[in-house]
């Protein structure tokens, strides 16, 4: 892939998969967190908080502060950063 | 096969967790890690994910390294010890059983004779305007991308906090191709000659540190002591940051002297703070020890806490750094073997000698680090009335304010008055700045009282538990 965020050298990625979000197929590779994955294709803002509307991103990105919270495969609110992509996965609502 | 109640069970999976198991298993105790993560190490020895190839590993780094010694000395200890990767622990019940929430979002309790609590740390949240947009980081995330992701979180970014963590982040970010503006850390030159003397054979981050900082150099970074970022800015994400210098002494920001920045990349690292929920929720007591990243468990010399048979080691239970963790969970290891009738009183003794006189020899270092390190009162007034210290429930510190002046005394009036603390995170990323803002010593401040399960667990998971123990528990 061109153009994104993905350092080559050191490693070589797991195999290529595909995933969906919101209804837009993007290019991931296992062993990649979502959270990553979307990064890598420059996706910094990921939801809306509920109250003030305001954007918000990955932020810890260890798992503990919920920031990254997403629809996945229509379970609300799991942790992008702690979530393995998987070939197939379904991003935001449907 | 597992058995129906573990002789010693092992929460977190990082170098403090492993070296337990290794000591445990090396005197013949059976044991489970329990860790969050897909593989071990933790977040300092996290390795790339199983799915890719590393052709030359010597590329990844002295962290590295220390991490797969780390895991080849478990692994050369034997099969006992069982290892249960992407499992969250969400509770702990009766003071030694341990529930848990493995892949496919099963639900389990797995009793244990003995618990050693290895849950690491987290950074020290520390709010300014602007903190909850799409583009700060902590240093720990940015670390992750880098290391175990292998991605280059942006392209331009400024990297503001205490410590040498900060130039370790910022030379690995300049590796990765990142154009790194500035490093804004808001101690003072963190080396002075005689730390600097001892600490050069025996601890990796500062060495590691000096290193970058002779590479941040050459590539003419700019280190900046005595600053601090004020307030990031952007539509959507970070945009611009504004920085600028903060008093030597408390670090208050001195606001007519702000410049700006323009990144796309804020990294924020201003120390760590211990995960004690799961010794909290153990029924282990804690104490605020400001040097040790706030709330830790009592500890005795064997590492055991205030509950007979659960122990509590590396930064979860005080921040002082992998080399130390790792010390203090061979000693955990160790108690809890001697405990269980595996070794003798002597053998034991014998075999603590060694981590014991490593834990001395590391003292020092640890007392100028702490020194160097320590979070000074003047950050708190980084925040405006608008800013956020509830990322979750979205609380003001205006509203916390008004809250104090209502006459909440405490973490848990506050929570009370205005939901701060009451969201998924439970308290971790607001406790901390908010316990500065009441007008009392932070530790006089209490604690948000953790409440299972300290991570979210789905109804779907907990009606499927239900039903498989019929109703009751």
């Amino acid at each position: 892939m061109r153009n994104d965020r993905r350092l080559t050298g050191y490693v070589e990625r797991g195999r290529q998969v595909q995933i969906v979000v919101d209804g837009v197929p993007l290019p991931a590779f296992e062993g990649e967190s979502l959270a990553a994955a979307l990064l890598a294709a420059g996706r910094r803002a990921l939801r809306t908080s509920p109250d003030r509307a305001e954007p918000r991103g990955m932020y810890c990105g260890i798992g503990l502060c919920f920031e990254c919270v997403l629809p996945i495969d229509g379970q609300p609110a799991v942790r992008a950063c702690q979530t393995p992509v998987r070939d197939g996965m379904r991003i935001g609502t449907p | 096969m597992s058995p129906a109640t573990w002789p010693l069970i092992i929460v977190g999976g990082g170098p403090a967790g492993i070296a337990a198991a290794t000591e445990a298993a090396r005197a013949g105790l059976r044991c489970l890690i329990v860790d969050e993560a897909p593989a071990l190490g933790g977040q300092i020895y996290r390795q790339p994910p199983g799915e890719f190839r590393i052709p030359d590993a010597r590329r990844l780094g002295r962290d590295h390294r220390r991490g797969e010694r780390l895991r080849a000395e478990l692994a050369a200890a034997g099969d006992r010890v069982e290892v249960r990767s992407g499992t969250s622990v969400v509770d702990i019940v009766d003071g030694r059983t341990v529930v848990c929430v493995g892949p496919g979002a099963a639900l389990r309790s797995l009793p244990a004779e003995r618990l050693v609590l290895a849950t690491g740390a987290y950074d020290r949240p520390v709010p300014f305007p602007g903190w909850t947009l799409p583009g700060v980081l902590t240093a720990g995330g940015a670390q992750t991308l880098l290391k175990t992701m292998r991605i280059r979180p942006g392209e331009r970014a400024l990297v503001s906090g205490t410590g040498p963590l900060l130039l370790v982040v910022a030379g690995q970010l300049h590796q990765a191709g990142v154009r790194v503006v500035a490093v804004l850390d808001a101690g003072g030159s963190a080396y002075p000659p005689r730390t600097l003397a001892r600490a050069w054979r025996q601890v990796g981050l500062l060495r590691d540190g000096a290193r970058y900082r002779l590479a941040l150099a050459r590539a003419r970074i700019p280190v900046r002591y005595h600053h601090s970022v004020f307030a990031a800015y952007g539509e959507g994400a970070v945009e611009v940051v504004e920085y600028g210098p903060v008093g030597p002494g408390d670090w208050r920001p001195i606001q007519q002297r702000e410049r700006f920045a323009e990144v796309d990349l804020l990294v924020v690292g201003y120390g760590f703070v211990p995960n004690v929920e799961l010794s909290e929720l153990a029924g282990c007591r804690t104490e605020y020890v400001p040097a040790l990243g706030g709330w830790v468990p009592v500890r005795d010399e064997s590492m055991q806490t205030t509950v007979p048979g659960v122990f509590a080691v590396g930064d979860g239970a005080g921040v002082a750094g992998a080399l130390v963790a790792v010390e203090e969970g061979r000693l955990a290891g160790i108690a809890a073997a001697e405990q269980a009738g595996m070794l003798s009183a002597a053998d034991a003794g014998h075999r603590r000698r060694r981590p014991q006189r490593r834990l001395r020899a590391l003292a020092p270092v640890r007392d100028a680090l702490d020194a160097l390190s320590a979070i000074r009162p003047g950050l708190s007034e980084l925040a405006t009335d608008e800013t956020l210290l509830c990322r979750c429930e979205e609380v003001t510190r205006a509203q916390v304010c008004d809250a104090v002046a209502q006459g909440a005394g405490d973490l848990q009036a506050v929570k009370l008055l205005t939901r701060l603390g009451m969201g998924a995170c439970q308290g971790r990323n607001c406790a901390p700045s908010t316990a500065g803002l009441l007008g009392c010593a932070p530790g006089a401040a209490g604690r948000i009282n953790p409440r299972p399960p300290v991570r979210p667990v789905t109804l779907a998971t907990l009606a499927r538990q239900a039903r498989q123990e019929g109703g009751t528990r």
